[in-house]
């Protein structure tokens, strides 16, 4: 068959142009519903503005600087620590222990623990935290359990010492059992013949998890890690709306709750937006600093 | 125990129940609704007398820390520190009344259905209480409906769905669905509307007959109005807690919504 020469070229020109068409719907999708709306947060942390008015005052860094005088403030940045810390330890440490500890188990109950610890993650947020309301009550599951070892009457969700954990734990039951399965695909991805090779060599128990296991999984675990670092506060978002509204008293808040507090119950789009952006350069630190340990360690052989 | 079918009329006496019921049962026998838009408070305070938001030369000023509304908050927290009344926000508190888990639910009418429809037990309501002889006052809210379109095509569309949603058979449809009163005269004592309805349910009835009590919601005005209302929320859940003596905290959260609303007039 004969093909024109232009036509040819025509072609080439397509072919070189293919791969960005393909990439457009989703970088579209990024640029209007992420950058795009960054970047109108960035603009709107300058100004001062009630989210409906026709009229923006120009502040400049002035939402800022009040942020830095504000006490509260930094005790809900502390609290966001909290949360992050809570994530750590249970949406981080725990799956991949547990998955660790599920692999070593075998046998025929292994596919019910692994289903057991995963079923929290299918229950939708809003669901789960009206379950953990019912848990939490003062006359609840909780404290019936509890008063069986002495314990009695403590109010979870409406005591300052105890809302910010009740509301973590939820966080964490809803979400464990997705990173759980992350940790155990990348156990389950460890090459056999890497393992077979280190205990012919000797290395057994402490040894073998420390210089082989870890060192191979070192992708899996610093992914779940970023995921759980960056996915703590929105993971305890829901519960707190439904259960403490950031109560009492602030004591269960956290950086993003409050930013929704400010822009959509007390429309300070100003403050709000100037929180955001606090939050977006801790996050995006947190999570640029991930990826150059990730980028390093990406290599299994050093 | 109280009869249910002549219900006490103060707060003193609805305590002797909640008494009762944690002598018999072992349970907190009321709940007293807390929600961040502070409405319980408002009411239970100025129903003793006191106001939460006063006028000092045209300025407004935060009112709600006067020795008549520290009474009547000490008074919620004493029966809170004494297990009495559960101290648990709105929605945990109506999950706990409908699991039958408190005997008593101090409630806005607007919660009406919602309890009627899902009590799985004979639901039997009271007029608000009063303390002692003072005159009680019920705090009257909703929501606005705003148009702030320019072209005057869409205000008038806007309208017409303003007045559709005040009409007297909209307003019929939502007194039904909800427990709000209807606001506007005509509609509750027109059989065409909701007389019968009124008639045949007590607690609907006892709502229109407390209309004469009511007072307007207080907002508290200016660009911080909202964050104004927070910090008092706030500060009814540290009493409330036990976490912070009633008159001192009342009047710090004074203090500071006074700064939120400085300068803003009132009439």
């Amino acid at each position: 068959m004969h093909v024109g020469k232009g036509r040819n070229h025509r072609r080439r020109g397509f072919r070189q142009f293919r791969p960005y068409l393909y990439l457009l719907s989703a970088s579209l999708f990024l640029v209007v519903f992420i950058y795009w709306p960054v970047a109108q947060v960035a603009g709107l942390s300058l100004f001062q503005w009630n989210l409906i008015s026709p009229a923006r005052t120009f502040v400049g860094f002035g939402n800022f600087a009040s942020l830095l005088g504000d006490p509260g403030f930094f005790r809900v940045l502390l609290q966001s620590l909290w949360y992050v810390l809570i994530a750590l330890f249970g949406n981080f440490l725990v799956p991949l222990t547990l998955a660790l500890l599920t692999l070593r188990v075998g046998g025929r109950y292994t596919g019910a623990y692994q289903s057991l610890l995963f079923t929290p993650t299918v229950v939708a947020v809003s669901v789960g935290a009206l379950l953990w309301q019912w848990i939490y009550l003062p006359s609840g599951l909780l404290n019936s359990v509890l008063s069986l070892v002495g314990v009695s009457g403590i109010n979870w969700l409406n005591n300052p010492d105890t809302a910010l954990g009740a509301i973590g734990v939820i966080a964490i039951w809803n979400y464990m059992g997705f990173n759980y399965l992350i940790c155990l695909a990348g156990l389950i991805a460890v090459p056999r013949d890497y393992l077979e090779a280190a205990r012919v060599d000797g290395a057994v128990g402490w040894t073998l998890l420390r210089w082989v296991i870890v060192p191979l999984l070192m992708p899996t675990i610093l992914f779940v890690m970023l995921t759980a670092i960056l996915q703590a506060l929105p993971y305890a978002f829901v519960p707190i709306e439904i259960l403490t509204k950031g109560g009492p008293s602030d004591a269960s808040n956290n950086l993003l709750y409050k930013t929704y507090q400010d822009a959509f119950q007390f429309f300070q789009v100003g403050s709000a937006s100037a929180e955001a952006m606090v939050l977006l350069a801790l996050l995006g630190a947190a999570a640029v600093w991930q990826f150059r340990i990730l980028d390093r360690s990406l290599t299994y052989d050093r | 125990m109280a009869d249910p079918n002549s219900p006490p009329g103060t707060w003193e006496e609805w305590r002797e129940v909640a008494q009762a019921v944690r002598d018999k049962m072992g349970k907190p026998g009321v709940y007293v609704r807390l929600v961040n838009d502070n409405w319980d408070f408002e009411t239970m305070i100025e129903s003793n007398g006191a106001q939460m938001l006063g006028c000092q030369d045209g300025n407004a000023v935060a009112t709600f820390d006067s020795p008549e509304a520290a009474e009547a908050i000490e008074f919620w927290a004493g029966m809170i520190e004494e297990d009495l009344c559960l101290n648990v926000l709105d929605v945990a508190g109506q999950e706990a009344f409908l699991s039958e888990e408190v005997a008593v639910f101090f409630h806005s009418i607007s919660g009406r259905e919602t309890l009627q429809s899902q009590a799985g037990f004979n639901l039997k309501a009271a007029p608000y209480p009063s303390f002692g002889s003072k005159k009680r006052s019920i705090t009257a809210g909703g929501n606005n409906l705003v148009v702030f379109s320019q072209d005057s095509a869409k205000r008038e569309a806007a309208w017409k769905f303003v007045e559709h949603m005040l009409s007297p058979e909209s307003l019929t449809t939502w007194t039904k669905g909800t427990g709000y009163v209807p606001p506007r005269n005509g509609v509750a004592d027109d059989p065409k509307y909701l007389a019968d309805f009124i008639r045949e349910n007590p607690a609907e009835a006892i709502a229109m007959e407390q209309l004469e009590l009511i007072k307007p919601w207080t907002s508290f005005p200016g660009p911080k109005g909202l964050q104004a209302s927070k910090v008092v929320f706030d500060a009814v859940q540290t009493v409330l807690g036990g976490e912070g003596q009633a008159q001192d905290t009342l009047s710090g959260a004074a203090e500071e919504v006074n700064r939120m609303i400085e300068g803003e007039g009132c009439t």
